[in-house]
């Protein structure tokens, strides 16, 4: 992983829409947008984003939440890939095993190397939350605009209690939002959908910071360094940051792979279909979904 | 009589002042009293009156307020971080032919590239480029003081094949620290027509 951190930096003209001011005298004074971003010299990124079950003092956390997120940085688009928590897939050296075990056996590179495997992309970073690194990024954040799409009552789970419509989720709401998982109709392969939105809530929120005022995309940085577990340099992290400030969040698709319900040896687990081959192709070859 | 002269000599006095005042705000490099940095003293700057810069360095931090250590981090950039504004939008605005020369100096190979291909700023052709506000606000990380985000607007007029043109530039750096300095690493720059008249070689 050390050396992918080394991936080159390389900058080209995103977008150079100069619009000629005209006139007779074939003025050059030029009006429009030069823009310049940050490029991987593959064209295309990849992030493991794990969100883990540890609350305070507890040392063995299963991944509760597996995300894929990439984006073509030439075409700007992006897709977040989800993985219920729950899906049986090979674990390197380890055999077969749910998912979220993946952490708990070999940690945070243990999983990559079981999603790498089981999708044939190459990621290039992972970054890690428990409950508290959670809310700690949310509270710092100042909360999250979010719609709710259907109401969410679960005082017995996740402990939320939020009525469908747009709000603004603090802390608690949005870890309790992300968690719930029982009073949804698909049970855990919804709320892994759900945390896809809320990943999509948080790129939207951090291009409105951005274009407001720049410098916040530093304090994303601070929070994200303070708060979660991740193997990016610093360097990287700002490269990557202003990347991502340039991605709309309309261009990126949230999809969960295609699953069915079933068990191994009692335990109820999720089999991802084979249509997911396809996604995995997409995604790697465009970076895209 | 007494009075008289007395009342002359404060007016010539106050009058010097705002002379003296009025010529360090509009120097060559826009810096209220700085001296002029090497290669800024631009043709076209040296008759039109330019705006004075106004550079807000500040620590950006999430959640408290930033430390004293970090501030006092972030505010040994600022004299840096000012003259790289000053330089680019010099060369920029008032004299294009430094533009490489300040590329090669504050950007990263690839974006010196990009901006060079563009023709962001004023092309060497305008005339009269007077600068009427100039402005960056720089929030520099708080806690390395290693990485920035500046935000600088610029207006200004010039005159162009005797066209006169108004021109609003947003510009958005991201700058990063290395071995030799400051870099901008990547931008944004953003450049609109305010308005502008056919008033051949009006100073309007």
């Amino acid at each position: 992983m050390s050396q992918r951190l080394l991936i080159p930096v390389t900058l080209v003209i995103s977008a150079c829409l100069i619009v000629p001011l005209g006139g007779a005298s074939g003025t050059p004074v030029s009006f429009g947008r030069v823009r310049d971003s940050f490029q991987p010299s593959r064209g295309k990124i990849f992030v493991l984003v794990i969100g883990n079950d540890a609350r305070t003092g507890n040392p063995n956390a299963r991944a509760d939440a597996v995300h894929l997120a990439g984006v073509n940085t030439r075409t700007m688009k992006g897709g977040v890939l989800n993985f219920p928590r729950d899906s049986w897939v090979p674990i390197p050296g380890y055999g077969s095993g749910r998912i979220n075990e993946a952490l708990v056996l070999g940690g945070p590179e243990l999983l990559v190397q079981t999603v790498e495997n089981l999708t044939g992309i190459k990621i290039d970073y992972w970054v890690m939350v428990g409950f508290e690194g959670f809310r700690g990024i949310i509270r710092d954040l100042n909360g999250v605009p979010f719609k709710i799409t259907r109401s969410i009552y679960d005082p017995g789970g996740s402990g939320a209690r939020l009525p469908a419509g747009k709000k603004h989720l603090g802390a608690e709401n949005a870890l309790a939002y992300v968690r719930t998982r029982k009073s949804l109709p698909n049970g855990d392969i919804d709320r892994t959908t759900n945390q896809g939105r809320f990943l999509l809530a948080l790129l939207r929120k951090l291009n409105r910071d951005v274009a407001r005022r720049p410098s916040s995309l530093l304090a994303w940085i601070d929070t994200t360094r303070r708060w979660a577990r991740f193997d990016l340099s610093p360097d990287d992290m700002f490269r990557l940051g202003i990347l991502a400030s340039q991605v709309r969040p309309r261009d990126v698709e949230n999809v969960t792979v295609p699953v069915t319900l079933g068990s191994v040896g009692g335990a109820s687990v999720v089999f991802i279909q084979e249509d997911a081959r396809s996604l995995y192709t997409r995604f790697a070859r465009t970076g895209s979904l | 009589m007494k009075k008289l002269l007395l009342g002359a000599a404060g007016v010539l006095l106050a009058g010097a002042a705002v002379a003296l005042a009025y010529g360090l705000l509009n120097s060559p490099d826009g810096g209220a009293g700085r001296p002029a940095e090497p290669g800024t003293s631009g043709p076209r700057a040296s008759h039109a009156p330019q705006a004075p810069w106004r550079i807000a360095v500040y620590p950006a931090a999430s959640g408290t307020n930033p430390k004293r250590k970090a501030r006092a981090r972030v505010e040994d950039t600022r004299p840096e971080l000012a003259r790289l504004v000053r330089r680019l939008y010099f060369a920029l605005f008032l004299d294009r032919a430094e533009l490489p020369t300040v590329a090669r100096r504050y950007f990263e190979t690839r974006a010196r590239r990009a901006l060079l291909r563009s023709d962001a700023g004023l092309p060497a052709t305008t005339e009269q480029v007077s600068t009427r506000m100039r402005r960056a606000r720089i929030g520099v990380e708080g806690w390395s003081a290693n990485r920035a985000a500046a935000r600088v607007d610029v207006i200004a007029r010039a005159l162009e094949a005797g066209r006169r043109v108004r021109v609003r530039h947003r510009g958005l750096l991201w700058l990063e620290r290395t071995g030799h300095g400051w870099r901008v690493i990547a931008f944004d720059l953003d450049q609109r027509l305010l308005r502008s008249n056919h008033r051949r070689g009006s100073n309007g």
